[in-house]
């Protein structure tokens, strides 16, 4: 689902975030904040990939998601 | 800046709305006291200046709401090339309005209200005011809350994934930003 180097269409990702889950918990362990994202995900493989960030593209992505916001309203 | 390519498989995921910020009441009673005063009027024998005040009215609080939308979501912002420049184009285009009927009216409220040309009789009126009532009440919703984020969820239970977190809108100038975890294949 997550790849490094683009695909068509696929969406492009800046990230500000990218961690293990394993590496996320011991962040926020030492922030005295235990891990509380995705508690109730599906799956809590301690090499699980988290990541964030701002979507750049492509224009076909920007469109759906725009749709999808809408969708919701 | 670290770059990461994300399938566009999680477009087709479900959607659900996840928070939001509320709007004052008065964005949206304001043009329901204007539909109301049309509504009076029409309900009254009628003479033709009468009918005038109803069609600039009813033109005034669709204009109204309108103006409400765009104030709250600056349609224009979002990132989608290729947007039409008109306004009611746009929100048709995004599958918010249709501005048939729309453009119907505001047609025959400008030479109504320049021109001094006869209005509409008293039943198209009031099929003008019928139309101004559906208009608001399917626009209501934009009005009572504005999404600020929704997640994309996967169908089935495919345990390599999760869900997404995207936060998105106008108070974040419609810049998406995207929260995802998964699994290694």
């Amino acid at each position: 689902m997550i790849i490094e180097n683009s695909g068509t269409e696929w969406i492009l990702l800046k990230l500000d975030e990218l961690n293990t889950r394993a590496e996320l918990a011991e962040i926020l362990n030492r922030k005295g904040s235990p891990m509380k994202r995705n508690e109730h995900g599906r799956g809590k493989k301690s090499n699980d990939i988290y990541i964030s960030g701002v979507v750049r593209g492509p224009a076909s992505a920007l469109t759906k998601l725009t749709q999808a916001y809408l969708s919701v309203i | 800046m670290v770059e990461r390519w994300l399938s566009p498989e999680i477009l087709k995921w479900q959607t659900e709305s996840d928070s939001g910020w509320p709007v004052q009441d008065d964005l949206r009673s304001r043009s329901y006291e204007i539909l109301a005063h049309a509504e009076q009027v029409l309900g009254q024998p009628t003479s033709e200046l009468a009918l005038v005040d109803v069609i600039t009215s009813l033109r005034r609080a669709i204009d109204r709401r309108l103006r409400a939308l765009n104030t709250l979501y600056s349609f224009r912002d979002i990132p989608i090339r290729d947007k039409p420049r008109d306004l009611l184009l746009l929100l048709e285009s995004l599958g918010i309005i249709r501005s048939h009927m729309l453009q119907k009216l505001i047609d025959i409220r400008n030479p109504v209200e320049h021109e001094d040309v006869a209005p509409p009789d008293h039943e198209a009126c009031k099929v003008f005011a019928e139309f101004t009532w559906y208009f608001l009440k399917s626009t209501d919703r934009m009005l009572r809350e504005v999404t600020s984020s929704f997640a994309l969820n996967p169908a089935g239970d495919d345990e390599r994934y999760y869900g997404l977190g995207i936060e998105y809108g106008p108070r974040n100038n419609w810049t998406a930003h995207l929260g995802v975890g998964s699994s290694p294949r």
